[in-house]
C-alpha cells in the first residue's frame, strides 16, 4: 500500500542502501531472511524524518506561522486509566499522561504556548535542550511561574538533535508525581548515516496509587504501587511491532524516582544515544540491559534477526508486578491445613494462598477472587500458553517476517514452529539423573 | 366471748347508772358505739392479701396479674414451675417462677398475718377484770372476809374508735409493705435476669474472640515451623492468644455468678441449671419526659404512701393526745365485801390519778415531735426520689444513645474494616495476622454493644424501682433480640479446590 508521497524519499532510499551495507558489515554472522523493504510504504514527515511512535500515546500537532512551528500545551487535571480495573485523577498535558510527544527538526524555530489549567502555578522545562536561559522554565529562577488560567509562550530555535523530555519545574515533585511529563524528539537536519526503520519513544514512571484509592500520592518517595511505560502497566502496554530484518530504535526517558535497567529479550542491542544526541558509532555500546537513570534518556537500536514475541521490560523484578504488600508475613512453605478451616469459621472468605510461591494468585484472580476497589492484582496477562504473571514495566516486541513496513497493527501472538519451541519430556520428578553438587 | 364480755359490761354499767355515777344517755351512746365497732371486728380470710394485690395492680399491673396465692397446692406449684422451666427462660417466665417459688412471697404473706393479729388485738375491747380476796381474821368468832370486785377500763371503751382507726391505718401500711415486698422481689429478678442473659451472650462472644486469637496463634505456629517468622513474632501471637484466654475465663466466671444470683432469686436450689432465653431485646422506643416520671414516682411509690399513712396515724395520735392531755388514769369498779363480822359491804369503786406533780406532757411531746419528724422525713424522701429518678433516667438515656451508636455506626464500621481487610489480604496487600486482628476488633465492638444493651436494661430496671412501678412502654411489643454473629460454616469457597 502506497502511503503519502514525500519529497525526500530519495534521501531515505539512499539511506536504506547505506543501511543495508552497514548491516552486512555489522551482522555478518546473521543471514537475512526478509522480503525486500518497500520504502514507499513508510510514512515520512515532509521534512523527511520518520515520525516516532509514542507507545500508548500521540504526537502533538503544530501550526506553521511565518516559518515558526507553533505548539500549544495545556497543563490540566485528567482522568487516566493505567489498565482496565485501575483509573485515577492525574495531571497531564492536553488530555493525557504522558503529554503528547513534541517532534521537531534541528534548526526549527519553535513557539510553544503553555496554558495552565491547574489550580496552582506551573512552568515547562525543556530537559536537555539548549535554550536561552529565560526559556529554560525554572520557576522563580528563569521566569515567574505561569499562574492558574494563564497562557505563556516559550520561543527558541533548536540547535541540536536527540531524544529529550519536557516537564514542569514548579512544585516539580508533585506535578511530576501526578504524571506531567512528555517526550521531545528532535530529528537531525541531515539524515542519519545509519537510519532506522521504526522509531519508538516511551517514558518510565512510578505512581503511589494506594490500593482502593483514586489519586496518586505525591508524597511517597520509594514505595510505589504502579510502574509504567508511558503511564500504562502491563497488560495495557502496547506492543512494539516490527518486521524481521528491520532496524528498530527505542527512545526511553526516565522521570521517575528510580533508575531502571531496561532489558530486551532476543539479541543484544546497541545503546546508540541519549539526550546528548545520537552518539558516534565508536561510542555505541552492546548491551542486553541498559540502566536508564533518573533524568536520563537512552536510545537503543536493534536489528531483528529472529521473528517471535520478545519480552521487553525493566529487570527489577518488583517493577514488573502490580500492587502488593511488601511487609506481609511470608506464606511460602507454610502448612495451613486445619488452621485455614479454623479461620474460615470466622472469616468465610479466607483461603490459604502462597504455600508454593505466588503463581497461583493470577489463577485465583481469574476465577473471581476479589480485591479492593480500583486495584490491580499483583500479576496479570494471559499469553497463548497460559498466564504471563507480569505487570508494571513490561511489554512485548513482536517481530514478524510478514509485518509490512509502516504497518504498526498488532499481528497477534506468534505462531511458533513446532521444532523451535521448548517441549515437555517427562512428568516424573525423578526422571533422569541430573548431577547435583556434591554427588557427581 | 365477745358477747359474754358485752353482757358483763352491760350489767356493770347498769349498776353504775343505778348509783347515778354516770349519765345514762352518754353512757348508752358510748356503749352502743363500742358494741358496733366491736361487732365490726372481722378478719379477712386471706389476711388482706387480695387487698395488697390491688395495691400492686395500681403500680405494676402485669406483676399483679402474675402474683401467686401463697398456700396454694404444693403439687400444682411444682407442676407450674416445671412447665415454666421447660422452655428457655424469658423474663415473664422468670417472674412467674419467682412468685411461685421464692419463700420471700410466703414471708410477706405471713407478715401480713402478723399485722392482722395486731389489728385484731387493737380493735378489741380490753376485758373487765374480776378481783377477789378471802381474808381470815385472827379474832375468834369472826368470819372470813370475802372481797369480790369487777373493774373495767373505760379509757379503752371511750377510745376504742380512735384505736380502731389507728389499727386500720397500720393494717393498710402492712398491705402496702407486702405489695412493696413483691414488687421489690420482681425488680430484683428482672435485674438478675438481664445480667444473666447478658453474661451468657458475652460469654459466647468471648468464645468467638478466643477462637480468633487461637487461630492467629496456630497460624503463627505454622509460619514459625516453616521458618518464616521469628520466635519473637511467634511469642507475641502466643501472648495475645493467652491474654484472650484469661478474659474468656473471667467471662465464664461472671456468667456462672449471674446465673447463680438469678437462680437464688427464683427460689430454686443451687447449683443453677437454667436455660435462658438466647438474647436481650433492643431498647424500648417509648420516650418519657423526666418530669412526668418524677410525678409518677412521687405519686405511686410504696415508701411514699407508707410514710403518708404514718403521718396520718401520727396526726390522729396528736389529736388524741391533745384530747387526752387532761385525762388521768381512771378506773371504775364495783366491790363487794363481806366483813369479818358478817357485814356485807358493796358499792362502786373508783381509782383516779391525781395530777399533783404536773400532768403527763410526755405523750403529747412525743406525738408532736414524731409527727414533725415524719413530715420532714417525707420531704427528705421526696427530694431523694426526684433526684434518683432524674439520675436513673439520665443513665438510661445515655445507655440508649450508646446502643444506637454501636448499632448504627461502630459495629457496622468494624464489619466494613473486616470486609475490606479480606479484599486487601486476597491481593496480598496485608497479612493474615492483621486480618484476624481486625476480626477480633469487630467482635470486641460487638461485645461493647452487648454491654451497652445490658446497661440500658439494668438502668431501666433501676428507673422502674425509682418510679415505684412499671414504666410507659413496658407493655410495648418487644424489639427484635440482639444476637451474636453466627459462626458460619465454611461455605464451598473458591479456595477449596486448590488444596
Amino acid at each position: 500500500m502506497v502511503k503519502r508521497r514525500n519529497i525526500i524519499q530519495s534521501i531515505g532510499l539512499g539511506g536504506a542502501g547505506l543501511l543495508a551495507a552497514n548491516e552486512v558489515a555489522q551482522h555478518e554472522h546473521h543471514t537475512m531472511k526478509t522480503k525486500p523493504v518497500n520504502a514507499a510504504a513508510v510514512k515520512r514527515h515532509p521534512q523527511g524524518y520518520l515520525p516516532v511512535q509514542t507507545l500508548n500515546g500521540w504526537t502533538l500537532p503544530y501550526k506553521m506561522k511565518d516559518g515558526v512551528k507553533e505548539f500549544h500545551l495545556v497543563a490540566e487535571e485528567i482522568e487516566h486509566e493505567f489498565a482496565p480495573g485501575t483509573r485515577a485523577t492525574c495531571w497531564g498535558y492536553n488530555g493525557s499522561t504522558p503529554g503528547p510527544t513534541i517532534e521537531a527538526v534541528e534548526g526549527d524555530k519553535l513557539r510553544i504556548l503553555v496554558t495552565n489549567r491547574l489550580a496552582e502555578p506551573t512552568t515547562v522545562h525543556w530537559h536537555g535542550i539548549d535554550v536561552p536561559a529565560g526559556m529554560d522554565g525554572v520557576a522563580g529562577l528563569n521566569q515567574p511561574a505561569i499562574g492558574p488560567g494563564e497562557t505563556w509562550v516559550y520561543e527558541f530555535t533548536l540547535n541540536q538533535h536527540g531524544t529529550h523530555m519536557y516537564h514542569p519545574h514548579a512544585d516539580e515533585m508533585t506535578q511530576m508525581a501526578y504524571g506531567m511529563m512528555g517526550a521531545f524528539v528532535i530529528h537531525p537536519k541531515t539524515p542519519e548515516a545509519v537510519p532506522v526503520d521504526r522509531d519508538y519513544v516511551f517514558m518510565l514512571h512510578n505512581w503511589a496509587l494506594h490500593p482502593g484509592t483514586y489519586r496518586p500520592d505525591p508524597a511517597v518517595m520509594q514505595a510505589f504501587d504502579l510502574w509504567t511505560f508511558n503511564s500504562k502497566v502491563f497488560p495495557a502496554t502496547e506492543p512494539l511491532v516490527m518486521r524481521t530484518g528491520e532496524r528498530l530504535r527505542v527512545r526511553i526517558g526516565n522521570l521517575s524516582m528510580w533508575n531502571h535497567p531496561i532489558h530486551l529479550h532476543s539479541n543484544p542491542y546497541w545503546v546508540t544515544g541519549s539526550d546528548g544526541a545520537r552518539w558516534p558509532e565508536s561510542q555505541w555500546r552492546r548491551e542486553t540491559t541498559e540502566i536508564v537513570g533518573v533524568g536520563q534518556m537512552r536510545d537503543i537500536e536493534f536489528v531483528a534477526t529472529e521473528p517471535g514475541d520478545w519480552a521487553f521490560h525493566c529487570h527489577m523484578a518488583h517493577h514488573t508486578m502490580g500492587p502488593m504488600g511488601h511487609e506481609i508475613p511470608n506464606p511460602t512453605g507454610v502448612d495451613q491445613r486445619g488452621v485455614a478451616g479454623e479461620i474460615q469459621k470466622l472469616l468465610p472468605g479466607y483461603g490459604a494462598m502462597g504455600k508454593h510461591g505466588m503463581s497461583e494468585h493470577s489463577k485465583h484472580v481469574a476465577m473471581g477472587l476479589p480485591g479492593p476497589e480500583n486495584t490491580l492484582p499483583m500479576m496479570a496477562g494471559q499469553g497463548q500458553f497460559g498466564p504471563i504473571e507480569m505487570g508494571g514495566m513490561f511489554t512485548v516486541l513482536k517481530v514478524r517476517d510478514d509485518q509490512a513496513p509502516g504497518d504498526f497493527s498488532d499481528p497477534g501472538w506468534y505462531r511458533y514452529p513446532k521444532d523451535k519451541i521448548a517441549r515437555k519430556v517427562s512428568t516424573d520428578p525423578n526422571f533422569g539423573s541430573p548431577p547435583r553438587r556434591g554427588n557427581q | 366471748m365477745t358477747v359474754a364480755c358485752g353482757r358483763g359490761v352491760i350489767q356493770l354499767l347498769w349498776n353504775l347508772t343505778q348509783m347515778k355515777v354516770i349519765d345514762l344517755r352518754r353512757l348508752l351512746s358510748a356503749t352502743l358505739l363500742a358494741i358496733t365497732v366491736a361487732g365490726c371486728t372481722t378478719l379477712p380470710a386471706d389476711h388482706g392479701w387480695g387487698l395488697a394485690r390491688a395495691e400492686l395492680a395500681g403500680r405494676s399491673p402485669s406483676l399483679a396479674g402474675r402474683s401467686a396465692n401463697p398456700g396454694a397446692d404444693a403439687d400444682a406449684v411444682f407442676i407450674a414451675v416445671e412447665n415454666l422451666l421447660a422452655q428457655p427462660l424469658t423474663l415473664p417466665a422468670a417472674l412467674s417462677v419467682a412468685l411461685l417459688q421464692n419463700p420471700r412471697v410466703q414471708i410477706a404473706y405471713e407478715k401480713l398475718g402478723l399485722a392482722s393479729a395486731d389489728w385484731l388485738a387493737a380493735s378489741r375491747l380490753s376485758n373487765p377484770v374480776l378481783s377477789g380476796a378471802l381474808l381470815d381474821s385472827d379474832e375468834p368468832g369472826t368470819r372470813r372476809l370475802k372481797t369480790l370486785g369487777l373493774a373495767q377500763n373505760f379509757t379503752d371503751i371511750l377510745f376504742l374508735r380512735a384505736n380502731t382507726r389507728i389499727a386500720d391505718a397500720d393494717m393498710q401500711v402492712a398491705r402496702l409493705e407486702a405489695a412493696a415486698a413483691i414488687q421489690s422481689l420482681a425488680t430484683e429478678v428482672a435485674a438478675a435476669w438481664y445480667a444473666a442473659v447478658a453474661a451468657e451472650q458475652v460469654l459466647k462472644l468471648r468464645q468467638l474472640i478466643a477462637a480468633a486469637a487461637d487461630a492467629s496463634m496456630h497460624l503463627a505456629e505454622r509460619f514459625h515451623a516453616a521458618g518464616n517468622i521469628s520466635l519473637l513474632e511467634l511469642a507475641r501471637e502466643q501472648a495475645a492468644a493467652h491474654q484472650v484466654q484469661t478474659e474468656l475465663a473471667a467471662a465464664r466466671a461472671e456468667a456462672t455468678a449471674a446465673m447463680s444470683a438469678l437462680n437464688a432469686l427464683l427460689g430454686l436450689p443451687g447449683p443453677a441449671g437454667l436455660e435462658l432465653a438466647a438474647a436481650l431485646p433492643l431498647p424500648v422506643s417509648t420516650v418519657t419526659d423526666v418530669e412526668d416520671l418524677i410525678d409518677l414516682g412521687l405519686t405511686r411509690r410504696f415508701d411514699v404512701a407508707i410514710q403518708q399513712k404514718h403521718i396520718e396515724s401520727l396526726q390522729r395520735t396528736v389529736a388524741l393526745a391533745q384530747s387526752l392531755r387532761w385525762l388521768p388514769f381512771i378506773e371504775v369498779g364495783v366491790e363487794r365485801e363481806r366483813e369479818t363480822d358478817g357485814a356485807r359491804l358493796r358499792g362502786p369503786t373508783m381509782a383516779i390519778e391525781l395530777p399533783l406533780f404536773g400532768r403527763n406532757k410526755a405523750p403529747m411531746l412525743r406525738a408532736e415531735s414524731a409527727l414533725a419528724m415524719a413530715q420532714a422525713e417525707l420531704q427528705l424522701l421526696q427530694g431523694d426520689i426526684s433526684n434518683v429518678i432524674a439520675a436513673a433516667h439520665a443513665q438510661m438515656s445515655a445507655a440508649a444513645e450508646q446502643v444506637a451508636v454501636y448499632r448504627s455506626a461502630l459495629v457496622p464500621a468494624r464489619a466494613t474494616i473486616v470486609k475490606q481487610m479480606q479484599l486487601h489480604q486476597n491481593y496480598m496487600l496485608v497479612g493474615q495476622f492483621e486480618l484476624l486482628k481486625a476480626k477480633r476488633d469487630e467482635l470486641e465492638a460487638y461485645e461493647g454493644y452487648l454491654h451497652a444493651i445490658r446497661d440500658y436494661w439494668t438502668s431501666r430496671v433501676a428507673l422502674s424501682v425509682a418510679t415505684g412501678g412499671e414504666l410507659p412502654g413496658d407493655d410495648a411489643q418487644p424489639s427484635p433480640a440482639v444476637t451474636a454473629p453466627e459462626i458460619a460454616t465454611p461455605p464451598a469457597s473458591e479456595h477449596k479446590g486448590h488444596h
